[in-house]
């Protein structure tokens, strides 16, 4: 009896995830410990990271089976068993879905473009000149990208990081990547979002660095009233204008419009407000725990991660620069009429990057207040950054 | 890593990216553009078309300048200034609870420009609008 005991638990043992545990599993589930902490206590974008973090310790919990990497190997002609995935998946697989098959991404720009206010940039189109500047970021970090040995797929999941925008990172990552590059979704993921929520670090020293203080204490002048006519309008124009310049910026751009033409047309009201509260909610949470589950060792503990995360942090600077610099060129062709410091918002990061705009300019004079102006070319960048999106996906053969 | 890109692909990517991103964003500029333009001109022509109304009528009331000249009072009046309102009563109330006693507004006076940092008002809005996430 005793030696029936003494087997059970030796088997129960060996069944168990501690049995199993390797030490690249501790160092993941550490990791994600990391996030969970940075989430909570410093608040680094807490509704996706908590989620991502959390995915990631499931998927790096041994004998779990939630998600299974091998059933999203491509076959020859580069598609996913999706059978397979159902037959055999576990319950994160089944929210990967989502994230692979592109919905996620653009439900959360159906969110987001029922809470934004595009009377900025409609005030003043100037501002998308910005915008399209801060994508610099994108295609040049593409160039570190290949220079680093990475191949077109993973060069371009890595530039976009440089959108300084989750969804579209996700979006363009799980397209691009498949099971022979060597990161993941859940990696660029992981750089997109540390990285926004460290805006305030990196975005200040590089504004002030590149303005002069005269040029940090231009006062613009003050926008115009926009209609509603006008709001209305502006949603259709770019979702026709986009779709049929850059059709595979539509997906993204589009539902960013209609959820902004929701918001406008002020007819809709419940849509508006489920798309901008239950729907983006529980599609957050879907998006960052089956994302955070594409986070597996081999995808972590790599060089390979080291240098998404160095070339993360130079596309995000390379975008705050030229949007700056871009600033400066505007300044110098209106005559001083320009505040360069808001063309750091071209990256998309919203409103953080406006909010850089107007904390570094209070800094030079406190009654000089950017925010709106700085708008402009943070929205800009939502839409320049989702048209980046585009050009990548039908530039990169994948 | 499979694929490794030979530097024009790399170089015909940044440049085709860079010019797509661009061409797509100033096409927009040039819509909205078009669309303010548009809008300005039928808002002033109203403006315009409401000024001449008014002039025209105005040499035919003689019999009742008073009438004329109290005129705006009314459209100020039918302005929906209920959230403004509503706002003004709370910041009453809480400051009535505040110092334990009821207040009431006597008067309103406009205030000098901002030029420092000591106005409340202008320091709350800055610290909410630069406030980090």
């Amino acid at each position: 009896m005793f030696q029936i005991f003494l087997d059970t638990i030796a088997d129960l043992w060996a069944s168990s995830g501690f049995a199993m545990l390797t030490w690249q599993n501790v160092v993941m589930i550490l990791i994600s410990f990391l996030f969970m902490f940075l989430a909570i206590k410093h608040k680094f974008e807490p509704l996706l990271l908590l989620p991502i973090a959390f995915g990631m310790l499931l998927t790096n919990l041994p004998g779990v089976d939630m998600y299974h990497p091998e059933l999203w190997v491509m076959d020859s002609e580069g598609h996913v068993d999706f059978g397979a995935v159902i037959t055999y998946g576990g319950l994160l697989d089944y929210l990967y879905l989502g994230v692979k098959l592109q919905i996620y991404p653009a439900l959360i720009f159906l969110g987001i473009g029922c809470m934004t206010d595009f009377a900025p940039l409609i005030a003043n189109p100037k501002s998308f000149l910005l915008g399209a500047a801060a994508q610099a970021g994108i295609f040049l970090t593409f160039i570190g990208a290949a220079a680093l040995g990475f191949n077109a797929l993973e060069a371009g999941a890595i530039s976009i990081i440089g959108g300084a925008d989750g969804p579209t990172a996700i979006y363009v990552s799980s397209k691009l990547l498949n099971d022979k590059c060597s990161i993941t979704p859940g990696t660029i993921a992981l750089a997109a979002y540390t990285y926004m929520a460290l805006v305030p670090l990196i975005q200040p020293p590089i504004m002030r660095l590149l303005t002069t203080k005269k040029e940090r204490a231009i006062k613009m002048e003050q926008l115009r009233v926009v209609s509603k006519t006008e709001k209305i309008i502006f949603p259709i124009a770019v979702t026709v204008i986009i779709a049929l310049l850059v059709p595979s910026a539509a997906p993204l751009v589009g539902m960013l419009m209609l959820g902004n033409l929701f918001k406008e047309s002020g007819v809709v009201d419940r849509l508006c407000k489920t798309a901008q509260n239950e729907l983006m909610n529980i599609i957050t949470i879907f998006l960052g725990v089956s994302v955070g589950a594409t986070t597996v060792a081999e995808s972590i503990i790599s060089w390979d991660f080291f240098k998404v995360i160095v070339l993360g942090v130079i596309a995000f600077s390379v975008g705050t620069a030229s949007g700056v610099l871009f600033g400066k060129l505007m300044c110098i062709v209106t005559g001083g009429k320009v505040n360069p410091l808001i063309g750091s918002a071209g990256v998309s990061a919203v409103p953080m990057a406006a909010r850089q705009s107007q904390k570094v300019g209070a800094e030079t004079d406190p009654t000089n207040f950017l925010l709106m102006h700085a708008m402009g070319p943070n929205v800009a960048g939502v839409i320049g950054s989702a048209v980046a999106a585009g050009v990548l996906l039908s530039i990169i053969p994948h | 890593m499979e694929m490794q890109m030979d530097w024009s692909y790399v170089g015909a990517v940044v440049i085709s990216g860079l010019v797509i991103v661009f061409v797509a964003l100033i096409l927009l500029i040039i819509a909205v553009w078009v669309m303010g333009k548009i809008f300005t001109s039928l808002k002033n022509g109203k403006e315009e078309g409401g000024e001449k109304a008014v002039e025209k009528k105005t040499p035919v009331v003689t019999e009742a300048p008073a009438a004329a000249v109290s005129a705006p009072a009314p459209v100020v009046m039918e302005e929906d200034d209920s959230e403004i309102i509503a706002v003004i009563a709370a910041a009453v109330a809480a400051m009535s609870e505040e110092c334990g006693q009821p207040l009431r507004i006597s008067s309103i006076k406009r205030s000098a420009p901002v030029r420092t940092r000591s106005n409340a008002w202008a320091r709350a809005a800055q610290s909410e609008s630069t406030r980090a996430f």
